[in-house]
């Protein structure tokens, strides 16, 4: 067990929604393993950020809450430290970037005295060693000049520019896992493969583990190891990306691959799951995603799924999955 | 720290005030006000003391410019002296309110939940009191005096600012930097001190030079209605009060005084406006 670096268990967060917690993420459960990466994949509002913040202890409280479960980092329970540990813990050991670079960062700074500052946080050396090595870090992340860019504003930067400062940033204390929480959708295509391909780099320089939260399955099957997809707060499916995108389980892992573009074929419409995902007030006893499952049973809808394993490093929360490929 | 190139949020303020005309000649006059309030009586041949009844009551002349009072002070001597008063009890009133505001309205906007809506509470009480009343109930309760009626403006001014820094705190305390200041590591001081605090900063010398403006409205209305700067001492107020008296005999006696309460009440509007144009934009997204 204790070759993982992080271990999530049980995980549920709430959050209050006209007076009644409405739980957004239900037992929750992954870990990492040094150096691995591991893709959190759904569609919007599944709580892939929700589970993110929650490692992080960002849940605002109130409205949410962790209602349950433990995160444990290098063996550490995240949630029984006390705030000032979890501060060190934060920059230090678990680093996150976010989707929106180009309001991330504060515009009334330079860019050099922000990373400066992350890393006199959280080591000691001078205000002028620090101030060099910010200028390193934007060298290693490939901003260009990076003495006359450590002193420009953030406004003066584009989305692509500012998405490196803040890597910079995050990986300028080497931590030991980074949560990049969609890194690139905010940026177009081609600075979206250059900031993967950074990421990647860095990962493999520094020796780091990366959870990366995206709901492009085309980001996931180049830059992870292992993926967990999420949908309405639970996991549905983990297992290694060959074996999911190959030989998906979970009937929505398989209708979430019919749906992206394949390049070979002409198709006149594109495949759509259908069906919306359901609100977390309205989600049924059982499996959430009974009201759209096209295998659907009578009792799906009223017994809760476990997450089984369907074979080593295979998890699927559906007791039917085994017998889909006979139906269909 | 700045270079070629790079322009600072506070300097690129600057380059905006200096190109809009109003604003520009405001701060240049207010500054010339500010000058004559410090330096004025001491360049100035006459005392604002001296009485000489021969010569009361006498109108503009080249002799005694703004004309002489009843008991026969130079007039121009006295608006010099009135605005050290007018000018410090404003300053003082305004800075005291700014602290208090944004203390409370930091609280309340970065803490949030109930907090809040106890501060809330506290902030509307005191706003429902107009200004003149409070100053004058505060007045009465306290006393007449300088540090009374500094205390009486400084509180009626506090809930402008509690509320502006309420409402930009709880919005920038959800702005995506704050956030990811967190992640690295900032504890709650630290993100106030450097993300908080200073995004906010503008919308801050904005309210600032409106208040003071009003400070002065306010502080001359105490004044003239006898609550506020007790004679010997005076303030352009209680020089509008002293010519009440004679309004219709020597207009100047009143005039003058006015003359500098409104020039300076409407340069610090202009000022506060030309800065709402230039530097109360939305903080800077993009480029």
């Amino acid at each position: 067990m204790s070759e993982n670096l992080l271990e999530v268990k049980n995980l549920h967060v709430a959050f209050f929604q006209d007076g009644k917690l409405a739980d957004v993420v239900r037992d929750v459960s992954f870990e990492i393993k040094p150096n691995e990466t591991l893709g959190l994949v759904g569609e919007s509002g599944s709580g892939k950020s929700v589970t993110s913040k929650a490692i992080m202890r960002l849940i605002a409280d109130p409205p949410g809450k962790i209602t349950g479960g433990s995160v444990m980092m290098d063996g550490m329970d995240i949630f029984a430290l006390p705030e000032k540990k979890m501060r060190e813990i934060r920059g230090g050991r678990i680093a996150m970037i976010f989707q929106e670079p180009l309001t991330s960062l504060n515009p009334l700074f330079t860019c050099g005295s922000q990373i400066s500052e992350a890393i006199r946080l959280h080591k000691k050396c001078s205000k002028k060693e620090a101030e060099e090595q910010a200028v390193e870090m934007l060298r290693l992340v490939g901003v260009p000049s990076p003495e006359r860019r450590a002193k420009a504003y953030p406004h003066e930067l584009s989305g692509g520019m500012r998405q490196r400062v803040m890597i910079a940033m995050a990986l300028s204390c080497k931590p030991s896992l980074l949560i990049a929480d969609e890194p690139t959708t905010a940026l177009d295509p081609t600075i979206q493969a250059q900031i993967l391909r950074l990421i990647h780099d860095l990962q493999k320089l520094n020796g780091m583990s990366l959870l990366l939260i995206t709901h492009d399955m085309g980001i996931v099957a180049e830059n992870c190891d292992r993926v967990a997809v999420m949908y309405a707060g639970e996991i549905l499916e983990i297992a290694d990306v060959s074996t999911i995108f190959h030989s998906p389980m979970h009937p929505y892992t398989k209708g979430l691959l019919k749906a992206i573009p394949k390049m070979n074929e002409k198709v006149e419409r594109l495949y759509n799951i259908d069906g919306m995902v359901p609100g977390f007030n309205e989600l049924p006893k059982g499996c959430a995603f009974s009201s759209r499952c096209p295998y659907c049973k009578d009792d799906c809808a009223s017994t809760p799924q476990r997450l089984e394993y369907v074979s080593a490093g295979h998890q699927v929360r559906c007791k039917y999955c085994r017998n889909l490929e006979q139906e269909a | 720290m700045k270079k070629k190139g790079t322009t600072s949020p506070l300097a690129r303020g600057w380059i905006k005030i200096k190109k809009r005309k109003t604003a520009f000649v405001s701060l240049i006059i207010l500054v010339a006000i500010c000058l004559l309030a410090i330096f004025g009586n001491a360049l100035y041949a006459y005392d604002p003391t001296q009485t000489n009844t021969s010569i009361r009551l006498q109108a503009p002349s080249s002799e005694h410019i703004f004309g002489t009072d009843n008991l026969g002070r130079d007039v121009l001597a006295r608006v010099l002296y009135g605005s050290k008063l007018s000018l410090s009890i404003s300053i003082v009133s305004v800075l005291m309110a700014m602290v208090m505001g944004t203390i409370m309205g930091l609280i309340a906007g970065y803490i949030g939940g109930k907090v809040d809506s106890v501060m809330s509470l506290i902030i509307d009480a005191i706003c429902a009191f107009p200004t003149i009343l409070l100053g004058l109930l505060l007045g009465t309760v306290m006393g007449s005096g300088i540090i009374n009626i500094m205390l009486a403006i400084g509180i009626a001014n506090t809930p402008y600012f509690a509320r502006l820094v309420r409402s930009m705190a709880a919005s920038l305390r959800e702005r995506e930097f704050v956030e990811s200041a967190i992640t690295t590591g900032l504890n709650h001081l630290e993100i106030i001190g450097k993300y908080i605090l200073p995004n906010m900063s503008s919308v801050i010398i904005v309210q600032v030079s409106l208040s003071a403006a009003s400070a002065i409205i306010t502080e001359s209305s105490l004044s003239f209605m006898g609550v506020g700067v007790a004679p010997p001492a005076a303030s352009w107020g209680t020089l509008l009060r002293d010519g009440y008296d004679f309004i219709s005999k020597a207009p100047w006696l009143s005039i003058f005084p006015g003359i500098a309460i409104v020039v300076t009440v409407l340069a610090l509007n202009f000022l506060g406006d030309g800065l709402r144009d230039a530097l109360d934009v939305k903080i800077r997204i993009d480029g």
